[in-house]
């Protein structure tokens, strides 16, 4: 079973069914990328985990009513943006979505040891140069990358024109790539011997 | 990387990549060899997964909620046990599934690295392409790549299985490959970095022997006319037969190799193997550990791939072998004691005169040029 069948598996027996252990394997499943997510809109770690709750709090409320939804993931995902702003309008703060507002720790990449093997150090440069990225780019390269968004469900969730979306993930790949090329010379001595 | 190869990397990335967006990148790649390392690494970093939240305490805290407001939600199991007994997989497992079936993200699946190795190329350069007996569908195989001794390629197949070829070998696949069957036939040396597909399993044909990837990503390599086949798998899962014993199978470990030759093969009859096509092997399977080098940690089976000659502890005559193939040229032993001495070393960028002279370092020998062959004498 893919991700997406596995979802909309879990979608059907909680609105079917009102089963709660595919409700809680889905809070599970997405409880740790929708606080990030949250976090990113409103800077505040418990808030953004106050917000995942009500979302599923919601979500369970209204469980009959969804296998009407179309595409689970990005629901939550636009349910929790719809939380984190109106939590912002309550605390008096600016309630659009600003996208330069937003903010993203990006996850170290961490390969396996076979993969390092001969790469560590321009695994390290990439980590970089991630970090580096201009904070657009970094929102949408993070959503799509670690949260495994398609580019427009991106759009739709930051109410950017899909091809804004991509052009900025061109962007941020461009640079890796260039950090990538950066590669320090190093000279190979010939070893001999028996 | 330019504007519209960046784009089509980030729709590959993110597998949402057109059927014709791919052939235009796999076409641009083919033409741009040196994007492979760059394609690789970023897809190494992209394959990264997040860890997944299993605190039950966190849970806790939204049952709370859920249980004081009357919402109907009961929950009367403890957390802890949601998992025994679930008809839902593990998340892991979840994790896993849908990695396999990606395929537009061939990076986000295990990776087996796999080499196999064949010893004598004198035989194979004289060979007029002869059928191969251990080919498939060989017979509607319109596709074919080859690479010139001294030279070596990359190719992105249909399915996104990407293939490096070693000098002077021959990758070989029917039209309708990625269609129902992932089928090679190689002869020569090529690793192999192949998309995972469990429903279709990946499988090389060597003259000698027949390689079958479990796992998702590895490498292949094999010379026919050489006294031995290699077998080397970095990460994952293969199975081994020699063409001869086919009822025997031999499984591999990561970082393991296995060597296919016959018994009292080790010294080779100097003129005899020229004319020799396909050295029976299999009466000896050995299986090693790869020898990693210190300073890099690539294992020496492998090295080519970042072009690289390496070689360790092994003897002038193997050696000379893969100089051949690697600088285009033949070489001799006018001393046939030399073919046995071994030795370890590395080249990058050195001719092959400044590899000779390396070598002659520890071993003491002489050589002189005689056309295009080099004649190595005591």
């Amino acid at each position: 079973m893919n991700e997406a069948a596995q979802y909309a598996q879990w979608q059907h027996r909680i609105a079917v069914s009102d089963d709660e252990d595919a409700f809680l394997h889905l809070y599970r499943h997405f409880k740790p990328r929708l606080e990030k997510f949250a976090y990113s809109i409103c800077h505040v770690k418990e808030d953004a985990e106050e917000i995942v709750e009500d979302v599923f709090v919601r979500l369970w409320v209204k469980r009959k009513t969804l296998d009407q939804v179309q595409n689970l993931k990005l629901y939550l995902y636009v349910a929790t943006r719809n939380f984190s702003l109106n939590y912002l309008r309550v605390n008096q703060r600016n309630a659009h979505l600003v996208i330069d507002d937003l903010r993203v720790e990006i996850q170290d990449i961490t390969p396996d040891p076979e993969q390092l093997m001969s790469n560590a150090e321009r695994i390290t440069q990439i980590n970089y140069a991630i970090g580096e990225l201009p904070n657009r780019c970094k929102v949408i390269f993070k959503l799509v990358k670690e949260d495994g968004l398609k580019q427009r469900e991106v759009a739709e969730l930051l109410h950017l024109s899909p091809k804004t979306v991509e052009n900025q993930l061109a962007i941020a790949i461009k640079r890796l790539a260039l950090a990538i090329g950066r590669k320090t010379t190093k000279q190979q001595k010939p070893s001999a011997g028996s | 990387m330019n504007n519209r190869v960046a784009y089509l990397v980030s729709k590959k990335l993110t597998g949402e990549i057109s059927e014709s967006e791919l052939v235009e990148l796999n076409d641009y790649l083919i033409h741009n060899t040196d994007l492979y390392e760059t394609i690789g690494l970023l897809e190494i970093a992209w394959q990264q997964e997040l860890p997944n939240g299993q605190d039950a305490a966190d849970i806790e805290k939204l049952l709370h909620k859920l249980r004081g407001n009357g919402l109907g939600f009961t929950a009367a199991q403890p957390i802890m046990d949601l998992d025994l007994d679930d008809p839902i997989p593990d998340l892991e497992e979840i994790e896993l599934r849908s990695k396999s079936f990606h395929w537009l993200r061939p990076m986000r699946m295990a990776a087996a690295i796999l080499l196999v190795a064949a010893a004598s190329w004198w035989g194979y350069r004289f060979l007029s392409a002869p059928p191969e007996p251990n080919a498939i569908a060989i017979n509607d195989a319109v596709n074919q790549v080859t690479t010139k001794p001294g030279n070596r390629t990359r190719v992105v197949l249909r399915d996104g299985t990407r293939v490096w070829l070693n000098a002077d070998s021959k990758l070989t696949y029917a039209n309708d490959f990625g269609g129902t069957t992932r089928e090679v036939n190689l002869t020569g040396e090529a690793y192999f970095d192949v998309v995972s597909n469990p429903a279709h399993p990946f499988i090389i044909h060597t003259p000698r022997t027949t390689v079958k990837v479990t796992g998702t990503t590895f490498n292949v390599r094999d010379y026919p006319g050489e006294a031995r086949t290699e077998t080397s798998l970095i990460k994952g899962k293969v199975e081994v037969r020699s063409v001869t014993q086919p009822e025997k199978v031999y499984y591999l470990k990561p970082n393991e190799k296995i060597v296919l030759k016959a018994a009292g093969a080790g010294i080779r009859p100097a003129l005899v193997t020229k004319t020799v096509q396909n050295i029976p092997i299999a009466e000896i399977a050995e299986i090693v550990i790869l020898h990693f080098d210190p300073i890099d940690s690539i294992p020496v089976e492998t090295a080519w791939v970042n072009d690289q000659l390496a070689f360790n502890n092994e003897s002038f005559r193997d050696i000379a072998d893969k100089m051949e193939k690697w600088y285009n040229t033949e070489i001799e032993f006018a001393a046939p004691l030399l073919e046995n001495a071994h030795l370890t070393g590395k080249f990058e960028k050195e001719t092959l005169q400044e590899a000779l002279e390396a070598l002659q370092f520890t071993t003491p020998f002489r050589y002189r040029r005689q056309g295009q062959t080099i004649i190595i004498y005591q």
